[in-house]
């Protein structure tokens, strides 16, 4: 029994599964850094302006308390200003205090401040100091009420514990938003994009696991060595092993697609809100992310054919998929909690040169019609696709494609017969 | 004319010389065998042979066509039987022969290579059953009937009948007996030497990468004063 447990683990937990999954580990180690730093900055004062149009008690009050938790840039009644200053020094949020805001209280009615907010990113992190300039308002509309609560007002209680309400406006890559929070428009971003990357991710591991797995089989069973000795050109055998992938994969694909679209659909039908927000794709863009999508598939099953030239049969095939695999998760996890543009350069290097990346930005980045990005990323995919087409076809010119990595056991054989 | 001549050609795979000047040559219409136990070179030289692993050093002639410059076209007249070969397991047994065929011809040619395979296998209604479902010895008359139906000059088979049972490993000869009696080259290989002196007018025998000796087994017998090519093994290995 024993040694039947034995004999399983040591299968199992073969050198390259152990490294696969700790790569995975040292992905969520990266990702944990990344948040925790992003939380870190979060904690520190963000930077904002503030105009003061009223210059009465209350607002005074309001704009002592934001002036005490944040890094205010500009504090005056010039809005242009404020607004020059606050994108100078990449600031987030311009707080408005509009003229009649202490008499609107003073009346017994709830007065507004407007917020806008210069949106960077809409990853999960871009929106943590959202919430601390939400706090800090939070703390500047209690500090009114205390005054309130001070002066004995005979006003109504839920006035003087709620004096005012904020009116949100986002600028997120050029586009003014009214009426929404950051946090609100990155939630509805993520909720309508989320479930690209999850499909593509899924799309390039049964891909690139279908043309490993077909190498690995076609080596196992010698149909590969009967095939590369039949009058057909090397280039076509792998061509055909590509087309028919991709094939498969887009299949695959669109079904998965199909099952995410009206899961997400079923989550409220979000589809209409940020439509309504006028992040609204055409035709042409979802155009663009098929392009995409297609050359980063292209370029992992043509990266699948030339990890399945190392394989010498079924199973070591398998093992060879787990590089994949890891890039397609590091992927996923990044597009799908942070935005590329925020992040730090060494970090977008890593994550552009990973095709799988381009199409799970794409949606997104078309959202906001930055074209740029999408379509470097389809021409970077289709030369990374050529360029291992071509490294491909040189491999299966080589002694390598028959011989994969049994050359080992070949020369062991050797080895051992010449020591008899 | 010869359907083969191998001259001086050696082999290194990761660094380990497999292959140390083998020379040897293929009569028209002959059925040499390549004889060693395993390890010794002998799919390594027949893959080499087959296009399939690259020439380092030496000469490969096959008819009128040189290897590596001619590699296309040697690929057009030759056919390579690997050893423990497999067919496409979702294929059927004739759609299996049908694919082989469309590399080498269309329309009404090509079926009638595919019959012509579908004679050599004799697998009977069980042709058009899923290739998975076969037993060793039916896969290995598919692929004997795969390999001889395009009608190659030169066939090239790795231990042809490896593994069978004492019938199908007699039909899998006879198969190759009657190709050879058309016009056939065969170059095969196999570690049991008695199954080669029935099968072949002339051998080699290689050992450690090296022909150690070549001519008919009645001459190699007589030289060597032995009962039989397993016997004129052993007294070659042994000096």
């Amino acid at each position: 029994m024993i040694n039947l447990i034995k004999k399983e683990i040591r299968e199992l937990l073969t050198k390259s599964a152990l490294l696969f999954f700790a790569f995975m580990a040292l992905i969520f180690v990266f990702m944990g850094q990344m948040l925790s730093e992003a939380q870190e900055e979060a904690a520190v004062s963000p930077v904002v302006a503030v105009v003061d149009q009223d210059k009465s008690h209350h607002s005074a009050t309001l704009v002592e308390a934001i002036e005490t938790g944040a890094d205010v840039v500009y504090s005056g009644d010039d809005v242009s200003r404020a607004q020059s200053e606050l994108e100078s020094e990449n600031g987030i949020a311009l707080v408005l205090v509009p003229g009649g805001f202490g008499a609107t209280i003073d009346s017994g009615k709830k007065a507004e401040i407007e917020v806008r907010w210069i949106m960077k990113g809409a990853g999960v992190i871009d929106t943590l100091p959202v919430s601390a300039v939400e706090a800090i308002i939070d703390s500047g509309f209690k500090s009114v009420s205390a005054t309130l609560v001070e002066g004995h007002s005979s006003l109504d209680p839920e006035i003087i514990l709620a004096p005012a309400s904020s009116s949100y406006t986002t600028i997120y890559e050029g586009k003014t938003i009214e009426g929404v929070s950051p946090q609100v428009l990155s939630g509805l971003l993520s909720q309508e994009t989320m479930f690209v990357p999850v499909v593509i991710m899924m799309l390039i591991v049964m891909g690139s696991s279908s043309v490993i797995s077909s190498m690995g089989l076609e080596k196992e069973n010698r149909t590969l060595e009967t095939l590369l000795t039949m009058p057909v050109n090397r280039s076509h055998i792998i061509i055909s092993k590509i087309i028919g992938s991709a094939t498969a994969g887009v299949v695959m694909g669109a079904i998965y697609m199909v099952g995410f679209y009206f899961y997400s659909t079923s989550l409220g039908g979000q589809t209409g809100s940020l439509a309504d927000l006028g992040f609204v794709l055409g035709p042409g863009d979802y155009f663009l992310i098929s392009l995409s999508l297609f050359t980063a598939l292209l370029a992992a099953l043509c990266a699948s054919i030339i990890m399945g030239t190392f394989a010498s049969n079924y199973r070591s095939a398998q093992t060879l998929t787990y590089p994949l695999i890891g890039l397609a998760v590091l992927a996923m996890l990044v597009t799908m909690l942070l935005d590329f543009r925020t992040l730090p350069a060494m970090v977008q290097v890593i994550i552009f040169a990973i095709p799988f990346s381009h199409p799970m930005i794409a949606m997104k980045e078309l959202m906001v019609d930055n074209y740029f990005l999408v379509l470097v990323g389809i021409l970077y995919s289709s030369l990374l696709t050529a360029i291992l087409v071509a490294v491909a076809t040189r491999i299966f010119t080589t002694d390598r494609v028959v011989v994969g990595i049994s050359i080992r056991r070949s020369k062991s054989r050797a080895d051992s017969y010449n020591s008899q | 004319m010869s359907a083969l001549v191998i001259d001086g050609i050696s082999k290194h795979l990761s660094g380990v010389k497999i292959l140390d000047n083998v020379s040897f040559e293929v009569q028209e219409g002959e059925i040499f065998g390549l004889i060693g136990p395993n390890g010794a070179g002998k799919t390594t030289t027949l893959r080499t042979i087959a296009t399939l692993l690259q020439l380092e050093s030496g000469q490969i002639r096959i008819f009128d066509q040189k290897l590596p410059e001619d590699a296309g076209e040697v690929r057009k007249i030759i056919s390579y039987l690997p050893e423990d070969a497999g067919a496409y397991k979702n294929m059927k047994g004739r759609e299996y022969l049908e694919f082989v065929a469309s590399f080498f011809s269309r329309g009404k040619e090509a079926g009638e290579m595919v019959q012509r395979g579908i004679e050599i296998a004799a697998l009977g209604d069980r042709i058009s059953d899923r290739v998975d479902t076969y037993s060793k010895g039916m896969m290995r008359r598919l692929l004997v009937g795969r390999a001889l139906m395009s009608k190659p000059q030169l066939a090239i088979l790795d231990e042809p009948s490896s593994g069978l049972d004492v019938i199908n490993a007699r039909q899998v000869r006879h198969i190759i007996r009657q190709a050879s009696d058309n016009g056939l080259s065969v170059l095969f290989s196999s570690h049991n030497m008695l199954e080669v002196e029935l099968m072949c007018q002339r051998i080699a025998l290689i050992h450690k990468g090296r022909i150690v000796a070549a001519g008919s087994p009645g001459e190699l017998k007589k030289s060597y004063g032995a009962e039989n090519i397993e016997e004129v093994f052993t007294q070659l290995v042994r000096i």
